[in-house]
């Protein structure tokens, strides 16, 4: 008789990219704890102890940044999880529910690049489309400076996020309804419950674990945002949407390499920091949920 | 058998290693990158008249249609080919000061001279030294020592011709308000107020490229070091600094209040360096701080309006100076394998012969960088015959961030606060005091 064991593929197979993931991420990531300390032109580094720390926090963009880096994130995870939440329960039982999908997605396959600079064109004061289509309507008090204005700059690049990634979050809150067994809908219809005690207490419950993947895909998203901030504003107009990755890479830009690895491993620790607390929070309600 | 499968994913495993770090690595081994070009080397490069041609990798900020044309002419002329890499015009300094790092620079270099190759790609132990060249001795004696060390020693030489920072100015808009060229400040008002009366925009800003918003305080940093001669070196050794620079200063408050007086175009924070270049071009503007090279971009893309743009330096009462940006040098990395080649393209650049290709190609290039080269006048076009009028009246300073001692930052950022009356002049100028400061010391650079 054979002894009943659990066949599981030998952990060898992963060694090719664990090396290759080792050598070009981990490596690299663990040189950089050095580098931080030191003022490095990239061909020699000269250890300067906690200087660039104490020079990247003296910097007086440092805490708009971080000021801004915050918004961004705490509003983009709300109104991300928020919005294809909703989504999500409008297309689960719609007709078209395929062809909405497709059209929610599609954003998230275009680089922020390209994003970027279609709302760049979009948003322009002046000859932009959707001021232009705001004042065709009579709602020309709506027609704002939405990338130039220093108090709506944040705002403005957290509303082109939130566009470009809601159909990401669609997806996963979408898969896991699909695992929803429909007999304990039926049950609680049968029952008398309603829409939203059912969303209550089975649909919600039941998408814990997607919510929680959507709220820290999200939080790491927002904290380490770059791409779209450096093409649609560079951090302008002023400083008004600087945020920590495009702060760091114009310390990269002058030739500072010690000081941009320093606000690259600040970044670290705050990204690992509040992902750790966030995913044991969010961990604990689900228990309790 | 799990030991045949083991040592077969070890094998795999080792071979994907080598593979990657084949990849990660680079054409130059390290006694190759600090060894001149050996007889190899020299050998390919004097192919020119052999059947196979030799390629030279070449990396150039921006787009240029013109600059490919004439590029590549002087290319067939000397026998090589030449494989032209556009990288974006923001990026191309990041680009190749990682490539400088990495061993990994194109056989033909083009970036900014003076200090910014000297540290920006170390020359000193990455670029081979072209001292023994004679066109050295061509260099226009002005800017010179953007291009030979103090030891001598010489990384790369003018690969462009000369640009100047100041305002373009259209001609048919100014005359329709019935203007000149403004001498000073208050005339820059006075002009402004007749050019708005006139239906134009009087000062186009495009601080969307923020770049764009230093030209005017760069430009105008001249005087100081006009009026206050020494104020660089001073600066050089921590014993000035900008806030001491008050052309500098007044230059980025006088921008702040042609915006107040309602000079500057509305959507000025949302504009780009393309629309600046179209408002001026098209005389819907009345001026627009630029650099030259504008003038090129104009060329290629509304060449029947090119005669219609003026260029002025920025006006200050008294004796005028206009501040130069040297040309982008032509350097040849130590790793190179086509050196030799890569001399005989630049020695042919810097001919009259060359100099003539580059300037029938490019007409709006700027004024030439090499002694003895002669221009047909009758071909001039209307911005070049005042840059060269300019040249004639006015004392050249090349611009002040190639020469400071460290590099002092992008500040086109703080000329947007500035402009929206969040800062100051005076703070700009103690901000980026402090910034050079912190960058110098960290350079280890003597005073800091």
């Amino acid at each position: 008789m054979h002894k009943l064991e659990r066949k599981t593929y030998s952990i060898s197979f992963a060694i090719p990219w664990l090396l290759i993931y080792g050598i070009f991420f981990v490596l690299p990531t663990l040189f950089s704890f050095y580098y931080a300390f030191t003022d490095w032109d990239l061909t020699s580094a000269k250890f300067s102890g906690f200087s660039n720390f104490v020079e990247m926090f003296n910097n007086p963009v440092f805490s708009t940044a971080l000021a801004n880096t915050a918004i961004f994130t705490i509003l983009s995870i709300i109104l991300k999880v928020a919005v294809s939440l909703a989504l999500a329960m409008a297309l689960y039982h719609c007709v078209a529910s395929n062809f909405f999908r497709t059209i929610f997605f599609s954003p998230y396959v275009l680089s922020y690049i390209a994003i970027g600079v279609l709302f760049t064109a979009i948003m322009h004061p002046e000859i932009g489309v959707l001021n232009k289509a705001l004042r065709a309507i009579g709602l020309d008090f709506l027609a704002l400076n939405w990338l130039i204005e220093k108090g709506q700059v944040i705002y403005s690049l957290v509303f082109i996020d939130v566009w470009k990634s809601a159909g990401f979050h669609l997806a996963i809150f979408i898969a896991a309804l699909q695992t929803i067994p429909s007999d304990m809908m039926e049950s609680a219809s049968i029952d008398g419950a309603g829409p939203w005690k059912k969303f209550r207490y089975i649909t919600f419950p039941m998408l814990a674990s997607a919510f929680n993947a959507n709220v820290i895909f999200a939080l790491i998203v927002g904290l380490t945002k770059f791409d779209l901030v450096f093409v649609t504003t560079g951090g302008g107009p002023g400083y008004y949407s600087e945020v920590l990755k495009t702060l760091v890479y114009k310390q990269f830009a002058m030739g500072r390499y010690g000081l941009a690895t320093a606000g690259e491993l600040i970044i670290f620790v705050i990204v690992i920091t509040l992902t750790v607390t966030m995913r044991k929070f969010l961990d604990k309600r689900e228990v309790e949920v | 058998m799990s030991k045949v499968i083991r040592t077969a994913l070890f094998s795999l495993s080792a071979a994907a290693l080598v593979t990657a770090a084949a990849c990660g690595g680079n054409n130059a081994s390290p006694s190759s990158s600090s060894t001149p070009p050996s007889a190899g080397s020299s050998e390919s490069a004097g192919s020119a008249n052999t059947d196979k041609k030799v390629t030279i990798s070449h990396a150039v900020g921006g787009d240029s249609p013109s600059r490919d044309v004439w590029m590549k002419a002087i290319g067939e002329a000397v026998g090589v080919e030449l494989d032209i890499q556009v990288l974006p015009l923001e990026q191309m300094e990041q680009i190749y000061k990682v490539k400088a790092g990495t061993n990994d620079l194109p056989d033909l270099i083009s970036y900014h001279p003076g200090a910014r190759t000297r540290d920006d790609l170390q020359a000193k132990d990455k670029l081979i030294d072209l001292s023994d060249m004679p066109i050295i001795q061509n260099i226009l004696d002005d800017i010179k020592p953007y291009y030979v060390e103090q030891d001598g020693k010489v990384y790369g030489v003018p690969g462009q011709a000369l640009k100047f920072g100041g305002i373009a100015y259209n001609k048919k808009a100014f005359t329709e308000a019935g203007v000149s060229i403004p001498q000073s400040l208050d005339e820059l008002f006075a002009v402004s107020e007749q050019l708005k009366a006139a239906g134009k925009v009087p000062l186009y800003l495009s601080a969307k490229d923020s770049w764009t918003l230093q030209i005017p305080g760069l430009a105008a940093f001249s005087y100081d070091q006009l009026q206050s001669p020494g104020i660089l070196d001073k600066i050089n050794t921590n014993q000035a600094t900008f806030k001491d620079a008050a052309h500098f200063i007044e230059a980025f408050d006088t921008m702040k209040k042609m915006v107040d007086q309602g000079y500057v175009n509305s959507d000025y924070l949302s504009a780009t360096y393309t629309n600046g270049l179209q408002a001026i071009s098209e005389g819907k503007a009345g001026m627009y701080p630029v650099l030259t090279s504008a003038f090129s971009t104009i060329l290629d893309t509304t060449p029947d309006l090119i005669n219609d743009v003026g260029f002025f330096p920025w006006p200050v009462e008294g004796d005028k100076t206009v501040t130069v940006w040297p040309p982008m040098i032509y350097g040849i990395p130590q790793s190179s394998k086509n050196a030799d080649a890569v001399k005989k393209y630049i020695e042919f650049f810097a001919s009259s012969e060359g100099q003539k290709i580059y300037f029938d190609t490019l007409p709006a290039a700027g004024v030439p960088a090499y002694k003895g080269v002669e221009l047909d006048e009758s071909k001039l076009l209307d911005p070049v015959k005042e840059m060269i009028e300019v040249t004639k009246t006015a004392k050249q300073f090349a611009t002040v961030d190639f020469s400071v001692v460290a590099n002092m930052g992008a500040f086109g950022q703080t000329v947007q606060e500035i402009l929206m009356g969040q800062k100051s002049g005076a703070d700009l100028a103690a901000e980026l005091s402090d910034i050079l400061a912190k960058n110098a010391k960290a350079k280890g650079a003597p005073g800091f």
